[in-house]
Formats: C-alpha cells, structure tokens, sequence
C-alpha cells in the first residue's frame, strides 16, 4: 500500500481523534503530500498535518481522468450528452458530468488515449478490442480432393469404331 | 528532388476584408522544454498551421504564463534573413512592464536565462464562412528553436514608460526560425480558445 493510499485510509481517524495522531502517521502524511505536490511539512504545525490531509484527498479524487494541458478532446460528428468537447479543466471542475463522457471517448477513440495524463485503473480496456475467438474446423484433405474429382465431367471415351477409317490413296 | 516542393502551387487574391493591426495585450510564454512536440500535430498539407499544441507532463508543472501588458503596449514583427544558402525567419516580440517590484525582476531574471515559445493573439480575426472564422488569431513564435530575451531595458525618467521595463524577445544570433509564425488553429476559434484556456498558469486567473 503506497503512503497516499495508507494516508487515505487513517484520514477520517486521524482529523476526529487527537490521540490517532502518532508519530508514524505523521510520516506517512509527510511522506504522501511530498510525493503529490512536492510540499514539505513543516514538523511543529499541528493543523498543516490536516491541511494535508483534505489536499491529498482532493487531489486523489481529481486524479482519475486527466488530460494533457493544451488537448481538447472533440468528438467527431455529433454530440456525447451534448458535450461536443472537453479538455481538463472539465473534467476536473465537474468530474461527475465529464467523466463518463471521457470514458465514452476513450471507448470511441482508444489511439488517443496518449492524450490522457490519467486513466482511472477499473476503466475499460483502451486500444484493445476484444475479438470473438477464432473457430477452427477440421476437415478431411482427401475427402476434399476426391470431391474436386467428381465433381469434373467425364468426357466420353473415343473408341476406335467411331473414327472413318481413311485410305490412303495413291498418288 | 520532390516535385511541388519549394514551389508556388496556389493563389492569392484580393481580401475584401479590412485588416486590423495589433496584438491583445495579453501574450502567452511557454518553456521550451514544456512543448510536447511529438504529441503536438500539424495541418498535413500546411506546416504552418498547428492544429494542437500540447504541454509535456513533467515536474514543475508546465504551463502557458500570461504577460499582460497595457493599452497596445505589445509589438510583434517578423522578418525574413538571407542567408548564404537558405532564408530563414527571425521572429520578435517586444513587451513592455509597468511595474518594478521584486518578483517583476525575479522574472524578467529567469527569462533572461530561458527559452520560450510566445503565444500571441492577433487583433486580425479574419471571417472565413468555408475554412472556419478567427483562423488568423493565434499564432505560436519560436516554435524550431524558441526564443530568448535580447534587450532588456529601464529607465527610470522615461516619459512613456514612467520607469517601467522595456522587454525585446527574439531569435539568437545564428539560429533562426526555419518558418514563420505557426498559426494555432483547433477544428474553430471557440476550440483554439478552449485549448489556449486548458494551458494557463493558476496565476493567469489572478
């Protein structure tokens, strides 16, 4: 479990009871906030532990879809729930709107997934299409050459009755 | 040699459409390094017109910084260079400050040492009913090589100024642009707009 996860799951204990606050919780905090805005908390501030806290759950939940800055996302043709385009700041104001429309996107346009920062790790497969399995019958090589053969007409058979016999005459 | 290359291939003809000078005063400066330009994309039958530009991720967090000026105090030129060989471009954006306070020179310090892509908005909408309006708006300097701070400049009694700073950002000495200004344009001019939006700083909103 990586320290913003761990951080995420003591948050509620830690912000309503002052003797969760241990040392190594404290760490932990120090250590997730570091990683995900480069902060460095300063040791003797007891609220900025819990500042830290509300940031790193802020930012963990914006994290699911997000788009590189100057990408706006179009789709061609018409409309997706009458949103014609969205770039990040969508999809970060208004995550609940954007975010299955991104997904809509996603599934509609899996090559441009490179234009996403972030894709959430329980969204669909992007650039992979799942294909029915190939059915494979045997069939008998031989059977299918001596059906080839029937299948040709028989020509009739030149006998020798049937030809004019010719007589050479001389000359 | 490819046929059609380095050829005129098209016409121009009268533009029925009054032509307005003149840049907004408000002028976007991206770090070089920031442009994703694998990821960015061009019109494929024109290298001037860019049709996405996209910031890299990477740690600090790139962004389009605004510079805002005040009343037309923005002035753009560009300028072909005979060379030798080839002609090339040298791009130039003279911007002016009115301020002078310590983050004013911490940036004007930093931009000394950097290079940069400049965004500037064109007062020139040019209306277009077949290839989209607005399409002479947006337009990117600096895109081959980025540009640098040349001449940077106060003087105190200066009676238009009233001491501010007096910015000229242009190409380098030896290396110049291999084009001119790319025109940003994304699918229309509300979308180009968006797409200037979704690379501003948080200090832009200010």
């Amino acid at each position: 479990m990586s320290a913003i996860e761990e951080v995420i799951t003591f948050a509620r204990d830690y912000v309503n009871h002052p003797s969760a606050r241990t040392k190594s919780r404290k760490a932990k905090i120090t250590e997730a906030i570091h990683q995900l805005t480069g902060q460095v908390l300063g040791k003797g501030c007891s609220t900025c532990y819990i500042e830290a806290i509300f940031k790193i759950i802020n930012k963990t939940k914006m994290a699911n879809y997000e788009l590189r800055k100057g990408y706006v996302a179009q789709f061609a043709g018409q409309a997706y729930r009458g949103v014609k385009s969205f770039t990040n700041f969508n999809l970060q104001t208004d995550p609940a709107k954007y975010e299955p429309i991104a997904q809509e996107f996603l599934r509609l346009y899996p090559e441009r997934a490179r234009y996403f920062i972030h894709i959430p790790k329980n969204a669909p497969q992007v650039g992979v299409t799942p294909q029915p399995a190939p059915v494979f019958t045997i069939t008998d090589p031989l059977s299918k050459f001596t059906d080839t053969i029937k299948s040709v007409t028989e020509i009739p058979k030149v006998t020798k009755s049937t030809r004019k016999k010719t007589t050479k005459k001389p000359n | 040699m490819t046929i059609g290359c380095n050829q005129i291939v098209d016409c121009i003809l009268k533009n029925c459409a009054n032509l307005v000078p003149g840049v907004k005063d408000m002028a976007y400066f991206i770090n070089y390094d920031c442009v994703d330009k694998d990821l960015s994309t061009h019109d494929p039958s024109n290298s001037l017109l860019l049709t996405n530009l996209i910031l890299k991720t990477a740690s600090p967090t790139c962004y389009a910084f605004c510079v805002e000026g005040y009343n037309f105090s923005n002035e753009h030129t560009v300028a072909m260079v005979k060379k030798t060989y080839q002609k090339v471009w040298d791009h130039n954006f003279i911007f002016r400050i009115f301020d002078n306070t310590p983050e004013v020179k911490l940036w004007i310090q930093n931009a000394i040492d950097s290079r940069f892509i400049i965004i500037i908005e064109n007062n020139y909408s040019k209306e277009d009913a077949v290839l989209g309006d607005g399409r002479t708006v947006f337009e990117v300097l600096g895109w081959d090589f980025g540009l640098e701070l040349n001449a940077v400049e106060r003087n105190v009694d200066d009676e238009e100024l009233l001491g501010g700073w007096l910015l000229t950002a242009g190409c380098s000495d030896k290396l110049k642009e291999s084009l001119p200004p790319k025109t940003l344009y994304v699918t229309d001019i509300a979308t180009t707009r968006l797409a200037v939006a979704s690379m501003l700083a948080p200090c832009c909103e200010d």
